[in-house]
C-alpha cells in the first residue's frame, strides 16, 4: 500500500444542472472513492489520489457537501486529469439525509481493504461508556467478531467482522477511519484491516 | 515504432508532432492545460489530458504531472517539443525512470550541454572554433581581470549554469571586470545555485549561423546543413532561411562536418542544434569565423527550413531513433536542394510597440497556392480559434521552397501579401518589410538590425 503524504481539497464545480461537483485537483489515479448516497461535508476525506508514487488525501473544500448523486468509477484506480468531475453532489442531500450526516470521518481511505458500514448512524468503539473497545489497531479479528456498535435512532447494534468483500477470513486492524462517537453513511469505511 | 506517445507540449509544435507520429502509425496524447482544453487544434490527438491550471507553472512545466499523465494514458515515449520540459535534464530523468522513452539525447549529454563550458571544452575538442575567453572557469576577479586585458574590450562575464541573462556582465575596462565580478557570481549563486564564471571576447553584430545534426544509438552522427537565423527582434529570431547567404560551399561542408564529428564525439542522440555566431568584420583573428555559440538539445521551432531543403522530416527521424531504430539515411544521402525561408508570424502588433495581441480569429487564410515555390504552414489555429493570452504568441509559421533565394523570397511575399487573418494583429507587415529590403534581397544583413523596419 503507498503512503498517504498530504491533502488535497477538491476543487468545486457548478454542473449545468445546477448541481454541484467536486474535481479533481490534479491528473492521477483516483481510488477508494465513496459510493453513491453517501453524504459529503467539509473536511470529510473523499477518497485518494496517487501521483507516480505519492497518494494525496481528496478532501472535501469548505463550502461543499450534500449527497453523492453519481457512481464511482467502474475502475478501483481511475485515471483522471486536473478537473475531471470525481463527484456530483445534490446539495439538498444534507437535508433530505435526515441525522444521518457523516460528517466526523476524517480519517483517510486508502487504497486498502475496509470494512464498510452496514447502515448510516453514530459509531461506537465500546460496548458502553467507560468500557474498553471493541478492537483496535494492531488487534486481530476474525468472523464474527465485534468491531463497533452503529447507533440509529437510539437503537445500537453490533457490527461484527465478516469475511466478505475482498475482506481474510483473519484479519489485523491497521486503523479506525471513523472516530468514536462520529459518524457514517451506509457503505462507508469504518476502519482499515490488513490481512493478519 | 511507439504504440502510443504522449506530447508534452502545446499549440503549434504539439500539431506537429502529432502529424509524424501519425505517419509512423503512433497513438498520441497530449497533455493540455484547463486553459487549453477543448481548443479546436486538440483534436488533432487522438486524446488529451488535463494536467492543470492555464499558468505553465501549473501545467506544461509540471514534471511529475506530466509523466503521471503518460504513465496512466499507457504512452511508451515522451516527445518534450521545444521551450518547456525540452531542455530539462530532470525531467528527461524521471521519464527514463518511469519506462518512458524521452524523445532525446540522454539525461548526462543535455545536462552536459546545458553547462555553457562543459560544452564548449567537448566542442573545442570536436574542432570548433570559440570565441576568445578564459581557459575554463575563473577562479578570481584577478584572473578575470587578466584574461580581459589578453583578450580586450569589451567582455562579458558569464555563470556556467546561466540562461535569461542571469549572472550575465558587459565589462568595458578593467575597473568594470572589478566591479562587476562579484556581483555576476552572486546572482548566478542565487539564480542557479552555480557561481561557476568565465569569460568570453564580447561580439556586437556578426551572423547567428546554426547546423541541424540528428544520431542514433549506434554512433551515427549527420548534418543536415545549416540555417541562418540572423534576422532577430530583442534575441527572438523573426526569418530563418537555409542555405545561409554568407556561406560558401566549401565552408559550409566543412562546418556541417565539424559539427557532425562533434555530435558524434559526445555520443549525442536524437535531434539538436549547434549554434555559431559568424564574427563580423573588426574582431581581429576571428573575423568572418563561425565559433560555437551553444548546443540545443531539441527540436527547433525552425526546423521546416531543414526539412525543406534536404526533404527529410527531423520529427520524423527522431521517433525512429529513439525507438531504437538506425537513421534512415547516411551523410551521402542528404543533399541541399533549392533555397527555403520561415516566417514565423506572432500574435503581436508591429505597429504599437509589439503589444501581445491575443483574442478570437475570425478570419485565418494563409494561401498555398500563390507560387512559384511551394508554401507549407505550420499552425493550430483556424478560423473562430482563441489565441491565448497564458502563452507564446507564435500563431503560424509559413514557410516557402524554390529553386533559387530570389524566388522564395517572391513566393513568400506573394503569399504572405495575400494572407488573410482578421481579428487580432499579426507581425506580417514586418515580413513584409524584411522581404522587401535591398539588405535582405542581397543579403548583407546581421543580428544587429531588422532591415527595412526602424529600429
Amino acid at each position: 500500500m503507498s503512503q498517504v503524504h498530504a491533502k488535497r481539497e477538491l476543487r468545486i464545480v457548478a454542473l449545468e444542472d445546477g448541481n454541484v461537483g467536486l474535481a479533481s485537483p490534479d491528473v492521477g489515479e483516483f481510488a477508494a472513492a465513496l459510493p453513491r448516497g453517501a453524504t459529503l461535508s467539509p473536511g470529510m476525506t473523499a477518497g485518494v489520489l496517487h501521483q507516480l508514487g505519492k497518494s494525496f488525501e481528496l478532501v472535501v473544500p469548505a463550502g461543499a457537501g450534500g449527497a453523492i448523486v453519481s457512481d464511482p468509477p467502474k475502475s478501483m484506480m481511475a485515471p483522471v486529469g486536473f478537473g475531471t468531475t470525481l463527484y456530483r453532489l445534490d446539495p439538498e442531500g444534507i437535508a433530505a439525509g435526515g441525522a444521518g450526516v457523516g460528517a466526523a470521518s476524517s480519517g483517510a481511505a486508502g487504497d486498502g481493504l475496509f470494512v464498510r458500514a452496514g447502515q448510516s448512524g453514530r459509531v461506537w468503539h465500546s460496548p458502553a461508556p467507560g468500557e474498553p473497545v471493541f478492537c483496535t489497531a494492531g488487534s486481530t479479528v476474525e468472523a464474527g467478531q465485534a468491531l463497533c456498535l452503529i447507533e440509529v435512532m437510539k437503537t445500537f447494534s453490533t457490527v461484527p467482522y465478516k469475511a466478505q468483500d475482498g475482506l481474510p477470513a483473519r484479519g489485523k486492524v491497521v486503523r479506525w477511519i471513523v472516530e468514536d462517537g462520529g459518524d457514517v453513511e451506509s457503505g462507508m469505511p469504518l476502519l482499515e484491516i490488513e490481512p493478519a | 515504432m511507439f504504440r502510443k506517445l504522449c506530447i508534452a507540449n502545446r499549440g503549434e509544435v504539439a500539431v506537429r508532432i502529432a502529424r509524424a507520429a501519425r505517419q509512423a502509425g503512433a497513438r498520441t496524447m497530449c497533455v493540455v492545460s484547463s486553459a487549453d482544453e477543448g481548443a479546436p487544434w486538440t483534436e488533432e490527438f487522438d486524446e488529451t489530458v488535463c494536467i492543470g491550471g492555464p499558468a505553465p507553472g501549473s501545467s506544461y512545466l509540471r514534471a511529475d504531472a506530466v509523466v503521471q499523465a503518460a504513465r496512466q494514458a499507457g504512452c511508451s515515449a515522451v516527445h518534450p517539443g521545444w521551450g518547456f520540459l525540452a531542455e530539462n535534464a530532470r525531467f528527461a530523468a524521471l521519464c527514463e525512470q518511469h519506462g518512458l522513452t524521452f524523445i532525446g539525447p540522454r539525461p548526462s549529454i543535455m545536462e552536459r550541454m546545458g553547462l555553457k563550458w562543459p560544452a564548449k571544452v567537448a566542442m573545442r575538442a570536436a574542432g570548433l572554433d570559440l570565441t576568445p575567453g578564459s581557459e575554463g572557469l575563473l577562479e578570481t576577479v584577478e584572473e578575470a581581470v587578466s584574461v580581459a586585458e589578453s583578450t580586450g574590450y569589451p567582455v562579458i562575464l558569464k555563470a556556467d549554469a546561466g540562461g535569461g541573462g542571469r549572472g550575465m556582465r558587459i565589462c568595458h575596462s578593467a575597473d568594470e571586470v572589478r566591479t562587476e565580478f562579484p556581483s555576476a557570481r552572486a546572482e548566478a549563486i542565487s539564480a542557479f545555485g552555480n557561481g561557476a564564471m568565465f569569460l568570453e571576447k564580447y561580439v556586437t553584430g556578426g551572423r547567428h549561423i546554426e547546423f541541424q545534426v540528428i544520431g542514433d544509438s549506434y554512433g551515427a552522427a549527420v548534418h543536415l546543413y545549416e540555417r541562418e537565423c540572423s534576422i532577430q527582434r530583442n534575441h527572438q529570431k523573426l526569418i530563418e532561411e537555409s542555405p545561409s547567404p554568407a556561406l560558401d560551399d566549401a565552408t559550409r561542408k566543412a562546418l556541417g562536418e565539424r559539427a557532425a564529428q562533434a555530435a558524434a564525439s559526445i555520443g549525442y542522440t536524437g535531434a539538436g542544434t549547434i549554434e555559431f555566431l559568424m564574427h563580423p568584420e573588426g574582431e581581429g583573428a576571428t573575423a568572418g569565423k563561425l565559433c560555437f555559440m551553444e548546443m540545443n538539445t531539441r527540436l527547433q521551432v525552425e526546423h521546416p527550413v531543414t526539412e525543406m531543403v534536404t526533404g527529410i522530416d527531423i520529427v520524423r527521424e527522431q521517433l525512429r531513433v529513439a525507438a531504437a531504430g538506425p537513421l534512415g539515411f547516411t551523410q551521402q544521402g542528404v543533399s541541399l536542394e533549392g533555397h527555403a525561408i520561415e516566417c514565423r508570424i506572432n500574435a503581436e502588433d508591429p505597429s504599437d510597440g509589439f503589444k501581445p495581441s491575443p483574442g478570437k480569429v475570425d478570419v485565418f487564410d494563409i494561401p498555398l497556392d500563390q507560387g512559384p515555390g511551394r508554401v507549407r504552414v505550420d499552425t493550430h489555429m483556424t478560423e473562430g480559434a482563441e489565441v491565448s493570452p497564458y502563452y507564446d504568441s507564435l500563431i503560424a509559421k509559413v514557410i516557402v521552397h524554390a529553386a533559387t533565394r530570389a524566388d522564395a523570397i517572391t513566393t513568400m511575399e506573394n503569399t504572405l501579401g495575400a494572407a488573410r487573418i482578421e481579428g487580432i494583429a499579426t507581425t506580417i507587415p514586418l515580413h513584409l518589410a524584411v522581404l522587401g529590403s535591398p539588405e535582405f534581397r542581397s543579403g548583407q544583413y546581421d543580428t544587429r538590425t531588422i532591415p527595412g523596419w526602424p529600429a
